[in-house]
């Protein structure tokens, strides 16, 4: 095991001297991503120079909510961005090398790519989610940081398993572009505002099928004290992680046996 | 042995320069065909953000009648068609045309006797008609069907939108092609697609319309061109200028689009020369 | 002593869906869809020892690259059994995996941003090679194959022929028992090839290397590999000594014939000459191509009856070599019968 987490980081290592042969490049991947998340951000203010509150929530508490999926998604992108690239491993037969080597297939896939540029959506998601708890009237109490904490990390494995699972239709469907994927990652940008001002339809999608509300919303308003919330909520990650990297983990196998057994 | 006949070769009488753009143009619309469950894919995935600003302009609205000047029927339309002109030009036009030049395919581009800039507008022309017939799709369903949006206010306003949403379309085209070009210098056009996405969805009114934004803001997005790609269309449509007012408009966005031209051709052929110098 | 690499009955077959052309067709199969079986090998039976050099050739679609993925792991059989030093490749892939090394000649295992050497020293730690043995084996490796100089640059910066011997070097690391090479010197030019021949000659003398090349260049099966393996259509048609091959299918000949100007009607008289025997008759530019059995003709009936029947002005007898016939098998110019072992066009 510890061997393994050795291996991952002196993987994700190579990458990440890869990309700053670079230089320039990660820059601008860096300034490109920040600018796509700094709309949510400008829209926002926009949206707050002519309204108070959304659903009850102010601007600074919302900004938690954001922080925290961008965030997660950053650390995501860091580590574990490899899994976009299964398409076309699998396509042009890349795919076998990982078949012959004696380490988790998936661990490979995981660092199949150098996205070192997350880090640039890591500290804006934190940067934004500290100014907004230092501008929320938060209730601190000695489980506040913890909870934040697990739930940007549990929030890491949710995307992070949720973008695997999506990608994993190319073992079915190997003509398949990343379209699909790509609008399913999208959704996360659902739970970067309160769930109560969403429709029944969506507030069940963002928490129970795609579960980026358990990451963002519930433990917010746990620790925002925004109406009640029971204290459980502070374990809503921990099963938004566990369920989603299950589900990942299970349909890797699937897709695994798939593709020994049609080839490519 | 091929009958001689019906496979009789293309350029058999074709040689008038405009139609060899169209025939590019008719290439490119064979390929977009091809990739229609992706451009489907594609379209929906714009279409996220309507659900999530509906949603929080309703929110918003629920208990006043007007922000800014739009009333909620208003702000509802501006979304949903916001969205809709933003998809008209999708993400495969400035892919493709970096994928050309970082694989070094553009050197096929530079020795046919065409103008890129054409060229490009051409293929951006062949990619729009299955993206935006599919955004129309989305847009009317999406908007009359669910959202219930509002038709132009009046026929002069419906015909000045159209106006100007050609010469948006042209005007979008031209930056995204200007973007594309910085691939001749750097090599992650990724990042740059997401830095022009992003400012122009800012700045040209899609994520938010002019009206609302700060004035610093509104200013700097007032002077700029890509304000004619989705503001001064949708401006038309709700019917919120008229007379000299349009004018002015309309000419402020036909100003920009030859001033874009001009630049456009001028940066093009000068990343040919950079790259014949450093020899491909 | 049980061989190291033995498969049994293997048979590997894929559903490939069947579409219609067009709009009209997506459609049908969206609602219906039908599927054909593809055989692509069939009842394979192969018995490799320990330390021996093994040629596996084959048109393509023939079967061979399949049964390389079975063999290695990356393919799991429809039927039959298949075991690498007593380990299944599919089941325990993992274990398998330290076990052997696969060189494809197309793509590289190096990671091409980073110098060489870290290329080396990260699959020492993938493959968990203690140090001692490491620095061993990368003595012997950069000794042998002179990559003193190619180690502190990034793989991308390497030419073909560089790339190779590193790659070949880093297939070793680990010190595998058995090593596949699917087409490792495709593109390269002689003095390269040579050096990788000569390369992997010696790694099988000393270190006791089990070998499984498939390769299009005959000048790697003939130097490498005494025994050679040839698959057609997804069965195998050939498992014997390379020198053998002349000897078993040695038997077609052919006569180049270059015909005086004006020559008529060249190939029908040849034919009608040789009707007896029913040679395969080919027009060319200067002359004909005849084609025969030489067990049931010899060449110089052959010979003698055509300058009587044409207006010859020269003749030459090709060679036939165990190259030509694997060169005509991959050609797709032979159909081997495995049943009567016998070729017909």
């Amino acid at each position: 095991m510890v061997r393994l987490l050795r291996i991952f980081f002196r993987l994700q290592l190579v990458q990440l001297r890869s990309a700053l042969e670079y230089r320039a490049d990660f820059w601008i991947a860096a300034v490109g991503a920040i600018l796509q998340q700094l709309v949510s951000i400008v829209f926002l203010l926009t949206f707050f120079g002519h309204v108070t509150s959304l659903g009850g929530w102010s601007l600074w508490q919302i900004l938690v909510l954001q922080g925290l999926v961008m965030a997660a998604d950053g650390i995501r992108e860091m580590f574990a961005d490899g899994v976009w690239k299964l398409r076309a491993d699998v396509n042009d037969g890349s795919f076998d090398r990982v078949l012959v080597r004696p380490i988790p297939p998936a661990l490979q896939q995981f660092t199949a790519l150098a996205s070192i540029h997350g880090i640039g959506n890591t500290s804006l998601g934190l940067v934004v989610l500290v100014l907004g708890l230092a501008r929320s009237d938060v209730g601190w109490t000695w489980w506040s940081v913890p909870v934040l904490v697990l739930t940007i990390l549990c929030g890491t494995v949710l995307t992070a398993s949720i973008s695997f699972l999506t990608n994993m239709i190319a073992f079915w469907e190997p003509s398949a572009q990343s379209a699909f994927p790509t609008l399913v990652a999208l959704m996360r940008d659902f739970a970067k505002f309160p769930l109560d001002v969403y429709g029944a339809g969506i507030r069940i999608v963002i928490t129970v099928i795609l579960p980026y509300g358990l990451i963002s919303y519930y433990p917010s308003r746990l620790v925002l004290g925004v109406g009640d919330s029971p204290g459980w909520w502070a374990t809503t990650p921990l099963i938004a992680a566990g369920a989603s990297a299950l589900a990942a983990s299970i349909v890797w196998r699937r897709g695994l046996n798939h593709y020994q057994g049609v080839g490519n | 042995m091929t009958a001689i006949g019906s496979n009789t070769p293309a350029w058999r009488g074709r040689t008038t320069p405009g139609s060899k753009y169209l025939s590019l143009a008719r290439t490119t619309l064979q390929q977009a065909i091809a990739y229609r469950i992706t451009t489907f894919f594609n379209v929906g995935l714009t279409f996220i953000w309507v659900i999530i600003l509906y949603y929080l302009w309703r929110a918003a609205y629920s208990g006043r009648a007007s922000i800014a000047g739009l009333s909620w029927d208003q702000m509802r339309t501006y979304v949903v068609i916001a969205y809709g002109i933003n998809a008209l030009v999708g993400w495969r036009t400035g892919t493709a045309m970096m994928a050309a030049i970082r694989t070094g395919d553009v050197v096929f581009e530079m020795v046919r006797p065409l103008n890129y800039c054409t060229t490009q507008l051409a293929r951006a022309l062949g990619f729009t008609v299955v993206e935006g017939g599919i955004s129309m799709i989305f847009t009317l369903v999406i908007g009359l069907v669910f959202l219930h949006i509002q038709a132009p206010a009046t026929v002069a306003s419906a015909l000045l939108f159209v106006l100007a949403l050609i010469i948006g379309f042209l005007t979008k085209v031209l930056v995204v092609f200007l973007v594309s070009l910085l691939t001749f210098w750097t090599l992650n056009g990724m990042g740059l697609m997401w830095s022009q996405q992003a400012i122009m969805q800012i700045l040209s009114g899609t994520i938010v319309p002019l009206a609302l934004m700060p004035g610093w803001l509104q200013f700097i997005a007032k002077v700029l061109p890509l304000r004619g790609i989705v503001s001064t269309p949708l401006e038309f449509y709700l019917g919120k200028s008229g007379g000299w007012d349009a004018v002015g408009l309309i000419g402020l966005q036909a100003i920009w689009l030859v001033a874009l031209w001009i630049v456009a051709n001028l940066a093009w052929k000068r990343a040919f020369r950079v790259v014949e110098i450093q020899g491909g | 002593m049980s061989p190291i690499v033995s498969a049994e009955g293997l048979v590997k077959q894929f559903r490939r869906p069947k579409k219609g052309p067009g709009l009209a067709g997506a459609v049908r199969h969206l609602l219906r869809p039908r599927h054909e079986t593809v055989t692509a090998v069939e009842g394979v039976d192969l018995s490799i020892d320990e330390g021996e050099s093994v040629a596996y050739v084959g048109p393509n679609g023939a079967g061979k690259s399949t049964t390389i993925k079975l063999l290695t792991g990356i393919l799991v059989p429809s039927a039959g059994r298949v075991q690498v030093c007593g380990v299944r490749p599919h089941v325990d892939r993992q274990a398998n995996a330290r076990n052997i090394s696969v060189v494809f000649g197309q793509r590289t295992q190096l990671w091409w941003d980073i110098p060489v050497l870290e290329s080396f020293r990260l699959l020492g730690d993938i493959y968990s090679v203690p140090d001692a043995a490491y620095r061993r084996t990368m003595d012997e490796l950069v000794d042998v194959l002179d990559l003193g100089p190619l180690l502190g640059v990034p793989a991308r910066q390497l030419s073909l022929g560089q790339r190779m011997r590193c790659d070949l070097g880093a297939a070793l690391v680990h010190s595998p028992r058995v090593l596949f090479l699917d087409e490792p010197t495709i593109g390269l030019d002689v003095a390269v090839k040579a050096r990788l021949r000569e390369f992997v000659g010696s790694m099988r003398a000393q270190r006791g290397l089990t070998v499984l090349l498939t390769s299009h260049d005959l000048g790697d099966i003939e130097e490498l590999c005494p025994r050679m393996i040839m698959i057609d259509k997804g069965h195998i048609v050939y498992d014997g000594a390379f020198a053998e091959v002349t000897r078993r299918f040695g038997w077609e000949q052919k006569v180049v014939v270059t015909l005086a100007d004006g020559a008529t009607d060249a190939a029908a008289r040849a034919g009608a000459a040789l009707a007896r025997v029913q040679p395969v008759i080919d027009e060319t530019a200067t002359g004909l191509v005849v084609t025969f059995d030489s067990r049931s003709i010899s060449s110089g009936e052959v010979i003698k009856e055509l300058a009587v029947a044409l207006p010859v002005v020269d003749l030459a007898l090709e060679e036939t070599s165990a190259e030509s016939i694997v060169r005509r098998l991959y050609e797709g110019n032979l159909t081997f019968h495995p049943a009567d072992q016998e070729i017909t066009r």
